[in-house]
């Protein structure tokens, strides 16, 4: 049987195992182990000790239980609710009030964050019960802290991209960057959409005496928030300046964040020991997973996947946009049924050399890719941060899928501002690298 | 004494996140300060996120916080759904089983040509793999744990657990 063949079989049994729900990680290994089986017979998985070493045994990937560390840290010791309450001091004058607080929130802990699962929870936490009590429309807040939440994986640090990172070989540090414009635009496009619509639609969001905030409160305001500013600076500048990599970034970070746990909240060793655990709990799934894709590569490699797969496109002929439009499309529909992480790792071995081949730019399209995640947290059936908001609030899932609709939208519209304008991912990594 | 072991896994796992915290950050310091080097802080991280994997699965999977496509294996309900668990479970067994026999073989060939890594350092290099097959042993462990437990389930003698939560995902 030929490589190729072998590879397909491979493919549909792993599609099999995968949607029957085994465990995400053992059916991405058993795929690739099948490929090598089925290609270069029982002697070819010798090679499984070296691929899974090689990739594990990597600094890169040190980055990843780092992040999340120090998000986990910020949250246990309960510092959320001095940040929200300071932020929503500064722009809750905002038409839509607290509503945009949630988006801006998670902007700010999306700039200490590297998932979005963690952001979502996060802030939605702390805003669902005042908004809540406030009378906001329930949808409209499970909407924005759902959709809010996604910004997590695109404002730095994001663990996709360190994951897309791995595998595609683009410096981390420069897609961190390629993020961070990106991130501020789609979060002025999500600001700009409350506004309207609380200024068509009062009710949605109604005005208290509390949302006059004068300068005192501002300089309040501002003052609760400038540990979580500093942090972020200590994290994004140290990169930018080529100080620190991400991951040593991570490190200071996790420092910080310590410091500002101490207090401004309570870090004590309970909540350290707990940090660790969930840490180590979160991180080996999620780098399980990455060893496993790399198997998986691996085995495709062998069997020759990727070389027809890049023929095959090539012979299609079609231009660098159409051929965007296309994969685009397939990533949303891909969105619906496998998980982020699921979605990156299984997608960008193969698709690394295509993209080469047709010229166009791993770190922009790194971008592209994590905004289509992003799409693919809020649409239903798998979108995690619909689950998220849905256990906090517990009013049914059918109203946070209301309330994100708008926002699948607004992502669109912002992936096209992006094949537009690249140079809203493009021009910060390209100022790194000109110093 | 499966949980022991687990435990003891936890700690160690817990810890060493904390040693690499400690060790990055005194690199980054050492360097940008006084300009020098640990020289040995980026491979010996490279070791932990091994580490920290291999420890991390039996614990993951003990917990249920490995991520699955859930939405037919979540419409199952009673026996159906524990059978499949269980056939699940067996796979999974499967599939350690022959990743542990290769990562075993590495090690041991590691061990046998004395390998060191090529840096400053010299580290013998089956130090830091033994973890590799140590947590496959312990990822075995607990899905013949979870096997057991299945077939009691099935047979009766458990009674069938009413829905419990789960962890959607991680990023």
């Amino acid at each position: 049987m030929s490589g190729t063949y072998g590879s397909i079989l491979g493919l549909v049994v792993f599609l099999g195992l995968l949607f029957g729900g085994l465990w995400i990680p053992f059916a991405i290994a058993a795929a690739g182990m099948a490929s090598m089986v089925v290609t270069g017979g029982w002697v070819s998985l010798k090679a499984l000790g070296f691929v899974t070493w090689s990739a594990m045994n990597s600094s890169t990937l040190s980055a990843i239980p780092l992040f999340i560390l120090m998000a986990d840290i910020l949250l246990r010791a309960g510092v959320s609710d001095r940040f929200y309450n300071g932020l929503s001091l500064l722009v809750r004058r905002l038409p839509g009030g607290l509503l945009q607080t949630n988006i801006a929130g998670c902007a700010l802990f999306a700039a200490i964050s590297g998932s979005s699962v963690a952001t979502a929870a996060s802030i939605g936490t702390v805003a669902i019960p005042q908004l809540k009590a406030k009378g906001y429309d329930p949808a409209m807040t499970a909407g924005s802290l759902a959709a809010g939440g996604t910004l997590g994986i695109l404002i730095p640090p994001s663990i996709a991209m360190i994951i897309y990172g791995s595998f595609t070989e683009v410096s981390v540090a420069k897609l961190f960057l390629a993020g961070l414009l990106p991130g501020v635009v789609l979060t002025g496009l999500f600001m700009l959409y409350i506004g309207l619509r609380a200024t068509l639609q009062p009710g949605i969001a109604p005005r208290s005496s509390e949302d006059r905030v004068g300068l005192r409160g501002v300089i309040v305001g501002l003052l609760q928030l400038l540990p979580l500013i500093l942090l972020m600076l200590l994290v994004i500048g140290t990169i930018y300046a080529g100080i620190a990599t991400p991951t040593e970034a991570a490190a200071l970070g996790t420092l910080g964040a310590l410091v500002i746990g101490s207090v401004f909240g309570t870090v004590n060793m309970k909540v350290l020991r707990d940090a660790l655990k969930a840490t180590l709990k979160v991180s080996s799934a999620i780098l399980f997973i990455t060893m496993a894709a790399f198997i998986f590569a691996y085995g495709m490699e062998k069997g020759g996947v990727g070389r027809s797969l890049t023929e095959w496109v090539a012979g299609l002929g079609l231009s660098k946009s159409e051929f965007l439009v296309v994969l685009l499309i397939g990533y949303a529909l891909l969105g619906c049924v496998v998980d982020s992480i699921g979605m990156i790792v299984l997608t960008i071995p193969l698709l690394t050399p295509i993209l080469v081949a047709m010229q166009i730019d791993l770190i922009w399209f790194g971008v592209a890719l994590v905004v289509v995640v992003e799409l693919g947290q809020i649409t239903p059936p798998l979108g995690v941060n619909l689950f998220v908001i849905e256990s906090i609030a517990k009013r049914g899932l059918m109203e946070v899928i209301r309330g994100t609709l708008p926002y699948h939208g607004l992502m669109i519209l912002f992936l096209l501002l992006l094949a537009i304008f690249p140079e809203i991912a493009t021009w910060l990594p390209q100022q790194m690298s000109n110093r | 004494m499966v949980r022991f072991i687990l435990g003891l896994g936890v700690v160690l796992g817990g810890l060493l996140i904390a040693a690499l915290v400690v060790l990055v950050a005194t690199e980054v310091v050492m360097r940008s300060a006084f300009n020098v080097s640990l020289m040995v802080a980026d491979e010996y991280s490279g070791y932990i996120v091994v580490a920290l994997v291999f420890l991390g699965i039996p614990y993951a999977l003990f917990h249920d916080a490995l991520l699955r496509v859930d939405f037919l294996f979540e419409r199952l309900r009673g026996k159906r759904r524990v059978a499949l668990s269980l056939l699940f479970d067996l796979f999974c067994l499967a599939v350690t089983g022959v990743l542990g026999f290769y990562l075993t073989r590495m090690v041991t060939n590691t061990f046998d040509r004395g390998t060191f890594s090529s840096t400053p350092a010299m580290t013998p290099l089956w130090y830091p793999q033994i973890v590799m097959p140590l947590g496959l042993l312990l990822t075995t462990i607990i899905l013949l744990a979870r096997i057991v437990d299945g077939i009691r389930k099935l047979s009766g003698r458990t009674p069938l657990p009413e829905s419990e939560h789960k962890d959607r995902g991680a990023l």
